[in-house]
This record gives structure tokens, sequence and C-alpha cells, in this order.
């Protein structure tokens, strides 16, 4: 095997040289392409549209006719963009009997209810309501379920619905309510 | 006829909160019945279910008369040539699926009804509950939009009537005439109105 001479050597070189320019070119642009993704996904996170729901307060009025649901809440945007609280649902699961399938009612917030009730001393939610991004609002949302609806029925689970402008529901289970004289 | 695999459509995802919601609710009876001002007066056909094994549908019907009108979405499912299932899902005031199976021979009528005036009543009940005495119990009318449903549900009432003309002694080179004439017929009949106040003034008032 002959020796490379210094000519023959040169052009090896250079392209071994442009072969490990061209490598480092290319992780450097798929290492720009990674932060860009990454910019991308938190940027997008930011925008997400997502409202969450935090119970304060929670109170039953029972009335001869008809038992009032209030509900001290705090709803926070969690986006960057701005949403609107489109309505407030209260469900109630709740059975006849322990063999029946359970059956529910989902009353929407009325704040006309906070005139009847003197003990409520927050201001109701009025709603449509806008929340800026990441801002939060609070209120007192109130229900009202007819006594004949909970008849003979034991209540199993409360759920707080916040329905946004994008019929997205932030919910929440309510496990404590409790009984307050008017 | 049975629907081919490249006519069906997407899959429909409900969402059931128990075993029982996907299970058809049996027919206890049925009717129709025509009231001023309700669909533009026309006739609309009400399905007595038998509600012994679903209280919850019974809880949703009184909930409707305590919350006033609500939510619902329809869809109509064909699994075979000869059945055809309507979707209910009442969102609000009450969150409830229910889902009624339908004779496409022996229940023709109120599902041509149905698809027709696009609504439907519904009121809970037991075996043997007749309209007539039941006229003061609640019930609640469900809009059930059938545009896309209606050329589907053309072929397969035809063809089921056709059959069952055919069943019935009538000769093959007749019963697609008779069929369309008997179609053609019923339709007339069950498309009475019952004129609104308005339109009844209308009549009244001199040219």
């Amino acid at each position: 095997v002959e020796a490379l001479n210094f000519a023959q050597l040169v052009p090896v070189v250079v392209s071994l040289l442009a072969v490990a320019i061209s490598l480092i070119a290319i992780r450097r642009t798929s290492e720009v392409q990674r932060q860009q993704l990454r910019l991308q996904s938190l940027q997008e996170a930011g925008l997400r549209r997502e409202l969450s729901v935090r119970l304060v307060q929670s109170e039953l009025y029972r009335l001869e006719t008809a038992r009032i649901y209030a509900f001290r809440i705090s709803i926070a945007n969690h986006s960057d963009a701005g949403n609107s609280v489109r309505d407030v649902r209260l469900r109630i699961a709740y059975r006849r009997d322990a063999s029946s399938p359970p059956s529910n009612v989902t009353p929407s917030h009325r704040p006309e209810l906070a005139q009847r009730i003197v003990a409520a001393q927050a201001k109701p939610l009025e709603l449509p309501r806008f929340i800026a991004g990441r801002d939060t609002i609070g209120g007192l949302v109130l229900f009202e379920v007819p006594a004949e609806v909970l008849r003979d029925a034991s209540v199993e689970s409360y759920r707080l619905d916040v329905i946004d402008t994008y019929d997205e529901a932030a919910s929440m289970d309510i496990i404590v309510v409790s009984e307050r004289p008017l | 006829v049975s629907v081919p695999w490249w006519k069906r459509r997407g899959k429909l995802e409900i969402n059931l909160q128990h075993k029982g919601e996907g299970d058809a609710v049996p027919i206890a009876s049925d009717a129709a019945m025509i009231s001023r001002g309700i669909a533009d007066g026309r006739l609309i056909p009400v399905i007595i279910l038998d509600t012994s094994a679903r209280p919850d549908i019974d809880d949703m019907i009184r909930a409707h008369v305590h919350f006033g009108p609500g939510d619902a979405t329809s869809a109509w499912s064909v699994p075979s040539w000869n059945k055809v299932v309507l979707i209910l899902t009442v969102i609000h005031p009450s969150r409830c699926v229910v889902i009624i199976s339908f004779d496409v021979v022996r229940q023709a009528s109120i599902v041509d009804q149905i698809v027709q005036t696009q609504a439907l009543y519904i009121m809970a009940g037991r075996p043997g509950d007749r309209l007539i005495a039941k006229l003061e119990e609640p019930r609640i009318c469900v809009e059930i939009p059938s545009a896309e449903f209606r050329p589907t549900w053309e072929k397969l009432f035809f063809n089921a009537m056709v059959k069952d003309f055919r069943a019935h002694g009538v000769p093959r080179s007749e019963a697609k005439d008779r069929v369309r004439a008997y179609i053609a017929e019923w339709r007339e009949l069950t498309s009475q109105r019952m004129k609104s106040e308005h339109d009844a003034e209308s009549d009244e008032a001199p040219e």
C-alpha cells in the first residue's frame, strides 16, 4: 500500500471537515427546532381554555316548598386568553331506593334567589360574566330545587358545573353542604 | 333492506350513567294528540313508556314539570332491516338517556309520524296504561330532527310495507302500487293541522 502524499490528503481532509461542519449545523438546527417546539407548546398551554372552580362556602336553606342551595365560589381562568362563564349548574344525583338506578336534576344558577335568603352576605354572580386571561372572579351561586323533586329521595352527590363560552365545563364535587336557617 | 356497511354512518358515543340506560325502554302504549299552538297544530305521536325499571325517567319528566323546558339531543339508528332505534339524550334539567326501539312493520305508523312531525310526546306509565286515562299526567314534548334520517326511513317504510302486504296475500305485481297509495293516504290523514287562533281569525276576516 502506497502512502498518501500531501496533495492526495487535502481533498480527503476537506471532505471530512465539510462532513463535520454539516453535522454540527444539523445538530444546531435540530436544537433550534426543539426550542421552537417547546416555546410553541408553552404558548399553546397559555391559550388553553381552562377554567377551574373553587368552593368557599356551601349552604342549604330548606323552605316549605323548595330547597335553596347557596355556594360561594371563585372561578379562575388559567389561560392567557379571555373567557366567559355562560352558566353554572348544580347536578344533584339521588335515588328513590337502593336498588333503583340513580336519578339526577341539574338546576341552573338563579341570582334572583338571593332576595329570599337574608343570611346570604355575598353578592350573587351575574351571568354571563367575562373573565380576563389569568383572572379570577367570585360570587354566590344559587339554585332552587322544588321539594317535590327530592321528596322521598336520598341525595347521593352534588356537583357544580361551570360552563364556559366554549361549552366546556369545569366541575367540582361538593362533599359538605351545611344546613342553615333562613 | 339491511343497511350496507358502506352506507353506515359513524358510531355515536353516549355517556351512560348506569347500565340500565343502555337498554331499550319498553313501550306501554302509543297514541297521538293534536294541540293548538304546539308544533304548528300538527298531530304529534305520544309514547307511554313502561318505566317500571327506570324510575329515573319518571324523575326526568317530573323535573321538566318543575323546571320548565330543557335541552335534549336525539339520534336515529337502524340496527337491522326490521328495527329502528331512537336514542334520546336529555341534558337539562335532568340528564337521562332514553332508548326506544321500534319494529318497522308493527310500529311503522308511529315512527312515520315522528319523522314527519319531528316531535314526540313522552309519558311515563305501566303496561296497560292508555292516553285517555292519563291526560292529566305530566308529559314532555321532544323535538326530533329527522331530516337526515328521512330518506333512509322512506326506503325502510316502503320495503317493510311491501313485505307486509305480500305476507298478507297481495300479489307481487300489485304490492308496490298499493303500498304507495297506502302511504300517500296515511300521510294525508296524519298531516291534518289544527288551525291556530290567528289562522281562525284570518279565515273569518272579510276579504
